[in-house]
């Protein structure tokens, strides 16, 4: 080996093309990494921009956002008044969550805590599936399967309902809270008279429940497609979201942690609620919020399922009436106001969109937010 | 790329290190080292864990280019050239410097590839030429007799003396001036170091090796020259027999002796 | 006590385990069992016909027997019904009124007097006087048709008869009139009053007895439109008068058979008054309205002979898949949509794909940490939680609108806007398996003096592929599901199957979004729910082939590193 020969054979510039082809890729790479980049500061600018329009007048913003007459058709006079949208919006995403929430996680606990790591396994998958299931198969199964079930023995489902929601609900209520009777306001020593005051706090509980759901089992579903049918198939849409990531949340909490705790002699239940669960609280506030956005962005289910009727429901918490979403007027009433572009209407459904847009951005934010904090916790 | 006028590196030595130091962020892992590795002569460097040995030798193929915040000072140079000239190709360097690693790391290719993996980048087509180097590395690995049946097999199938015998058959199919060998043997059982001893000691002559290594005795057997470094720093570098018989350093005598490290 | 809380939370646990399982059931169970029916199912001899005509199917000879019989079961009916509405008591009893009706002309011809005096009076009590006149003139007439109407004679032929006496009554009165006014010289207005008035009593009962008879042939025109819809039309010239597909054939499955029989033709709707004089539906049973009429032997015929007349055979219809659509999806298969939907779900991958790999290996390889590489990965993650529908409208107002990228919807515009989508999770999901590639081949990969994009290309990439495919895949599945994106981008309700060079000009049905059309918009909803099943399994069966698929090459590769 000679150093002439090194010398030359060594020095990059002798191998300019080289380099240059490898600057040239890596740009290449940045660019083609930079377009999801360029796609997002796109979809926000061409929504704004034609939603601007809309905007502008801001007559029609206090309409949009107050007035409940939603008309944008009507060339001669059009209301945009779309309060009862966003209500619709708000009162499907909360119905379900309620229902999808609680159940998550308590699956997933289970998942991690509870069943023999067989199970387990044979359950990811089961999960995945679900989670992969089209959104227009959802909304078939509302419509075709779930509204006639509703119109015709809505009674009967509503009954079962409350008794499957009402009694484990008065169970759990009414152990922690005998509990706390009897030890702060009977004030007993005696242990064994706990289990007592539990059952006495239960058993109206539970006759609380059955009244409720032998009145519920009268009545009668004048439409199978309500914001009911709707919060229901969308609690299952969003399971899978909450149940994976809330699962992935708990299993990382260390293993070390349950065994201190139960060396101290805490029970599964207590070593669950009062470890495992403040540990990965954060990874199951990303679970729900991630849920929540797949719900909010929700279209094919609520067009098909959630009735598309322009009315509040009254009383505000009714179930059982029809409502309409964002997403589904969006999608409903773009494909003949694109005959028209440039018209009110166009611009209105932008703006909805916008306002739609700016809903996810917000929720996609909030869980990064709490996604990075969960990881500055743990650095400490 | 010239030196500066005062240093002219004797022809003779391969690798020299003049007042180098190495840098993680501002821990100093390598303290000024000032050595030569002499031309076909294998040099062994030992010292406890910690003691900046690996991370020297890494240096001389620049692998902890890889490492965030590592930085040098100093002047590491092979035959007579800069190894951190900002105009140097790493690459080609790499090419001249061959390296076996403290774990075997075959890639999860068939034996063959593995082995015509750096020739293929040398720009070697033709498949009677790869065949010819192919099995030529694998003899001098000691490993043709044990796979020419199953050369197409997947090479992470290999028990580990195999597959570290691969990686160096890998590395010598380059046909590198230099071999590095960051502790070959030490995750590899009694028998399998024996034979990787044997071909260390066959090398030697047609190649440069730099060996870092836990086991004394091993660098006893295998070495010409020993370096022995104690916290970063150089302690003192001479022939394997007089650092094994007549240590001139107090810390190199306790380390022989087996007082720590 | 804690016991007891234990216990109870691990029942419940349990049980919110068991609801998300059966949930699933439930929800697949419908579906599978509906869907399956779609392809396998009891056909009746309509479908063969059916498919023999339009599609060109080779029919093997057992079912041309079949078909053979079952047209001779039908013959007896189609000869009931048309004896019913062209029976000979018709035409004799319409000769018979004929002939009443011509000796009442003559006589009153022959009666040359008493018509004179009575239109020698004026205006109103000549009207009166011709009435009363005509109404002794006409009794005969007027018995005899009342008999007719009692008697068994269909009131369909019937109806014909006096119809036909009806416009002959009319034609003669104006003829009587004429004659009269040349032989008495009326003038014009008593010409008119004698045209008028000499037929009214006669005219009166026809209509008042065709009223009646309408409302029973009103009724018996429905079941007739049920026999139709059962058995399709008696004979080839008919049908090929018929426009709709749909008129053509009877019906093609068992299930709708029976159903058809039960709603159509052994429950009709009829029109009656209620008290107040208004008209309403009242739906009866058909053999109580018929009753001992021939009707009635009609209907127990067909309820006799319903098997035979049909012929029901299990088929499975593999052309559910393969044929096109005919007559808004009530014949045929839906081949379109499924050509649809995997022209969009390949074209995105093949958008989508290339460029995720590239941008995973930018940010695993490349990257540095810093400002810049922050605000790449945040605006991946931002753009995955952007609401489908949004990329539908930006999709509709960008790339359509503004771009251009074709002139309307097209496949190309639906592929780039789904590629968009999925871009995120491919993103992901590469950098993942490219960060589980062992650091240990990097390093013997660059020792041995490999560049470090040749190093990606050689070892890397190849190693980090299974995975890379995994996630791939599962965002194949995730695109082919969509419907938000493609409403307005990509998808046409009908449509035959693109061809592969229309693919960048032209739109595509699609099994998402031809499933909610079927769902809501489909005029004929009753008659297609096993084609909503069918596409819904569809779609279901390609989502999870696709993830099964995904599944199992990441089990094989965990084996593999093993």
């Amino acid at each position: 080996m000679e150093i002439k020969n090194n010398k030359l054979i060594m020095d990059k510039s002798a191998n300019a093309l080289g380099a240059l082809t490898q600057r040239l890729g890596r740009a290449l790479l940045f660019s083609i990494t930079a377009i999801p980049t360029l796609a997002i500061i796109f979809i926000i600018f061409f929504i704004t921009r034609e939603a601007l329009p809309f905007f502008s007048d801001l007559k029609n913003v206090a309409e949009f956002f107050t007035g409940t007459n939603w008309r944008p058709s009507n060339d001669a006079d059009p209301h945009f008044g779309a309060l009862p949208i966003f209500y619709g919006t708000v009162m499907v995403t909360v119905g379900s969550c309620i229902v999808a929430v609680p159940l998550g996680i308590l699956t997933a606990v289970c998942l991690s805590e509870i069943v023999s790591k067989k199970i387990s396994r044979i359950f990811k998958p089961v999960v995945e599936l679900l989670a992969a299931i089209p959104s227009v198969a959802f909304g078939f199964f509302a419509l075709i399967v779930f509204a006639p079930l509703l119109q015709n023995h809505g009674g009967i489902v509503l009954f079962g309902a409350a008794l499957a929601c009402g009694i484990p609900l008065s169970l759990i209520i009414s152990l922690p809270l005998g509990e706390w009777v009897s030890i702060k306001i009977l004030k007993l020593k005696d242990e064994s008279a706990h289990p007592w005051v539990c059952t006495a706090i239960f058993v109206p509980g539970c006759s609380l429940v059955c009244a409720a759901a032998a009145a519920l089992l009268n009545v009668e579903i004048s439409s199978g497609t309500n914001a009911l049918n709707a919060s229901v198939i969308l609690a299952i849409m969003a399971l899978p979201t909450i149940v994976s990531i809330s699962q992935d949340a708990i299993n990382s909490v260390g293993r070390d942690m349950r065994e201190g705790s139960l060396a101290l002699g805490a029970t599964r239940f207590e070593t669950i609620f009062k470890v495992v669960l403040p540990c990965a609280k954060s990874g199951i506030a990303v679970a729900v919020i991630l849920g929540l956005m797949r719900v909010v962005g929700e279209t094919m289910v609520v067009w098909m399922a959630s009735g598309n009727s322009l009315k509040i429901p009254e009383p505000f918490y009714n179930v059982l009436e029809p409502v309409r979403t964002m997403t589904a007027t969006i999608a409903g009433e773009m494909g003949e106001a694109d005959q028209s572009t440039g018209s009110a209407r166009y611009h209105v459904l932008f703006a909805m969109s916008f306002c739609l847009l700016v809903g996810g951005l917000i929720l996609n934010a909030a869980s990064q937010w709490v996604a990075s904090d969960r990881l500055k916790a743990k650095k400490i | 790329m010239e030196m500066s006028p005062n240093y002219h590196p004797p022809k003779e030595f391969a690798i020299s290190a003049k007042d180098f130091s190495v840098f993680y962020g501002s821990f100093h892992a390598v303290k000024n080292v000032n050595m030569d590795f002499e031309r076909g002569k294998v040099t062994a460097i030992i010292g406890p864990s910690g003691c900046g040995k690996s991370t020297f030798l890494r240096c001389i193929n620049r692998m902890n280019d890889l490492v965030e915040n590592c930085r040098t000072e100093g002047l590491l140079a092979f035959d007579g050239i800069d190894i951190y000239h900002k105009r140097l190709d790493v690459a080609e360097l790499r090419r001249r410097i061959g390296m076996v690693f403290q774990r075997p790391n075959p890639f999860p290719k068939s034996i063959y590839e593995n082995v015509a993996y750096g020739v293929r980048l040398k720009g070697v087509r033709k498949k009677a030429i790869l065949d010819e180097i192919v099995e030529n590395s694998l003899r001098r690995a000691a490993l043709w007799d044990e796979v020419k049946d199953r050369l197409s097999s997947n090479a992470l199938g290999m028990s580990g003396g195999q597959q570290q015998r691969l990686c160096i058959a890998r590395a010598l199919a380059i046909k590198p001036c230099v071999l590095l060998m960051d502790e070959p043997c030490s995750a590899l059982d009694p028998k399998s170091t024996a034979r990787i001893e044997d071909l260390i000691a066959e090398l030697s002559g047609e190649y440069t090796i730099a060996i870092v290594t836990h086991n004394m005795q091993q660098a006893a057997r295998v070495s010409d020259n020993t370096a022995f470094f104690y916290e970063g720093r150089l302690v003192e570098f001479g022939t394997t027999s007089q650092i094994f018989t007549n240590p001139k350093n107090k810390a190199t005598n306790d380390y022989i002796t087996g007082r720590f490290g | 006590m804690r016991n007891i809380l234990d216990r109870s939370f691990t029942i419940m646990a349990r049980a919110c385990l068991c609801l998300m399982a059966l949930t699933l059931l439930g929800f697949l169970l419908p579906i599978i069992y509906n869907g399956l029916g779609a392809v396998f199912f009891n056909a009746t001899v309509e479908h063969e016909k059916f498919l023999r005509e339009n599609l060109d199917y080779d029919i093997p000879q057992k079912k041309i027997e079949l078909i053979e019989r079952a047209d001779a079961a039908r013959a007896p009916l189609w000869k009931m019904i048309s004896s019913y509405e062209n029976s000979h008591g018709a035409a004799e009893s319409g000769k018979l009124l004929a002939q009443i009706r011509k000796d009442v002309f003559a006589s009153m011809r022959a009666d040359k007097e008493t018509l004179e005096k009575i239109l020698g009076l004026g205006g109103r009590e000549r009207a009166e006087k011709l009435r009363k006149y005509a109404e002794s003139a006409w009794k005969i007439y007027d018995l005899e048709a009342s008999r007719l109407a009692k008697s068994e004679i269909s009131p369909f032929a019937l109806d014909k008869a006096f119809k036909s006496e009806q416009t002959s009554l009319e034609s003669d009165a104006k003829k009587f009139a004429s004659d009269c006014d040349k032989t008495m010289k009326l003038g014009f207005s008593k010409r008119n009053s004698l045209r008028r008035n000499i037929c009214l009593p006669p005219l009166g009962l026809m209509k008042k007895l065709r009223a009646e008879i309408s409302l029973q042939n009103a009724a018996y025109f429905e079941l007739k439109n049920g026999i139709r819809e059962l058995l399709g039309p008696s004979d080839k010239t008919e049908k090929s008068k018929l426009n709709l597909l749909r008129q053509r054939y009877g019906q093609t499955r068992m299930d709708m058979a029976k159903k058809t029989l039960e709603e159509s033709i052994l429950h009709i709707n009829i029109k009656t008054k209620n008290s107040r004089g208004a008209e309403i539906s009242r739906r009866v049973a058909s053999k109580q309205y018929f009753k001992n009429s021939a009707v009635e032997d009609m209907i127990d015929y067909i309820e006799n002979n319903f098997d035979s007349m049909l012929k029901p055979h299990f088929t499975a219809y593999w052309g559910f898949f393969f044929d096109e659509p005919f007559d808004s999806n009530i014949f045929g298969g839906i081949w379109p949509m499924i050509c649809g939907t995997f022209y969009l779900t390949f074209g995105s991958m093949l958008i989508a794909a290339p460029l995720g790999i590239a941008a995973a290996i930018y940010f695993s390889e490349y990257a540095k940490e810093g400002r810049v590489i922050s605000l790449l990965r945040m605006c991946v993650g931002t753009l995955a939680g952007v609401p489908s529908i949004v990329f539908g409208l930006f999709g509709l107002a960008f790339l359509i609108n503004t771009l251009k990228v074709s002139e309307s919807k097209s496949v190309l515009a639906g592929a780039i806007t789904l590629a968009l989508l999925i871009l995120p999770t491919i993103i992901r999901a590469c950098e993942e398996a490219l960060k589980a590639v062992p650091q240990s081949y990097r390093e013997a990969a660059l020792g041995l003096g490999a560049g470090k994009w040749k190093a990606i290309c050689t070892v890397i990439l190849p190693a980090a592929l299974p995975s890379m495919l995994t996630g791939i895949i599962i965002s194949m599945g995730r695109a082919a599901g969509e419907t938000a994106p493609i409403i307005f981008t990509a998808a046409t309700s009908i449509g035959s199957a693109l061809a592969i060079s229309d693919i960048f000009t032209q739109p595509t049905p699609a099994l998402p979004w031809n499933i909610y059309n079927i769902c809501s918009e489909h005029e004929m909803a009753d008659r297609v729910g096993h084609v909503q099943y069918g596409m819904v399994l569809t779609l279901i069966g390609l989502v999870l082939a696709l993830n099964f698929a995904a599944i199992w090459m990441r089990a094989r590769l965990q084996n593999k590193v093993k």
